[in-house]
């Protein structure tokens, strides 16, 4: 994958858990980035190849406009990627602009305790509800040319997950969270995108 | 006196057209010489507006997709084999 120094205003990282309770989550994210023209980017796209597996987070994520960052199951056990790829993504907006970032979470007020840094920040509460994330999603990051429609994402969305499942037996896999069925979904995500209307074909 | 009268009136209205707007308005002091040759020449003829750059995020098509994250021709045929079939079921899985 050629990566360019200047981030890209159609690419979004999306720092979310890989667990099985996420899934639903996840696919309403690849449905709501797709349908604002965005090309979602995760962690699963960096191989483990032993030549640094941070340096190329960071160049991925540097190459990116926008993030998304979920930290809703920094729960018990205590799992610090997502903090971690946040506070990557805080460095980048202050010092390498122009990247901006979205905190998400699951409850209301909570990561006021857990990152009171952060508190000028206003996190998208989904209460792990695919339908409040691509609603979320799509007002945080709607611009004058895409707004899509919200009902019109989300049936969108239901269509996704058939077709992840459809992924997963095909590939033998109990999760998503793969490399494979990761781009898989974001082209189908796209494809079902553009024939709904809401990005256009060049 | 009436032949006289019809005259005047088929008169007026061949200076009318269908809509009954005078076809050929006199000319007034200020309009004499606007339509002259040299004027013509001299007028500066603006261009068509170029058409609206499209947005980059509009751009977003699935071949871009395609090539952003490098998926492979035979995948890409797989995806929409797997979309194609599940249309055909109206999006249930057996």
């Amino acid at each position: 994958m050629s990566r360019h120094s200047r981030p890209d205003e159609k690419d979004g990282f999306l720092n979310v858990p890989f667990d099985a309770g996420y899934e639903r989550n996840l696919v309403a994210l690849i449905a709501s980035l797709t349908a604002l023209g965005q090309i979602p980017h995760c962690v699963l796209e960096v191989p483990e190849l032993g030549s640094g597996r941070l340096r190329r987070l960071l160049k991925l994520l540097e190459s990116c406009r926008t993030s998304i960052h979920d930290l809703s199951r920094a729960g018990v056990p205590v799992r610090f990627n997502m903090p971690f790829e946040l506070g990557l993504a805080c460095a980048l907006a202050e010092y390498r602009k122009p990247h901006s970032y979205f905190i998400m979470e699951k409850e209301r007020y909570r990561v006021d305790r857990t990152l009171s840094d952060l508190k000028s920040q206003d996190p998208l509460i989904h209460q792990n509800s695919p339908k409040r994330i691509v609603s979320g999603v799509i007002s945080a990051l709607r611009s004058k040319s895409q707004s899509p429609d919200p009902k019109e994402v989300y049936k969108n969305f239901r269509k996704l997950l058939v077709i992840a499942e459809e992924l997963k037996r095909d590939y033998g896999e109990n999760t998503i969270f793969s490399r494979a069925i990761f781009s898989d979904l974001v082209l189908a995500g796209t494809r079902l995108a553009i024939a709904a209307g809401h990005i256009k074909k060049m | 006196m009436q032949k006289l009268k019809k005259a005047a009136a088929e008169t007026k209205r061949s200076a009318l057209n269908k809509n009954g707007v005078n076809r050929k308005p006199a000319k007034t002091k200020s309009r004499i010489g606007t339509n002259s040759s040299a004027t013509i020449k001299s007028r500066r003829v603006e261009p068509w507006p170029r058409p609206r750059a499209i947005h980059v995020t509009e751009k977003a098509t699935a071949r871009e997709i395609e090539k952003a994250l490098g998926i492979k021709r035979d995948t890409i045929k797989r995806v929409e084999r797997i979309m194609h079939d599940l249309e055909a079921k109206n999006w249930r899985v057996d």
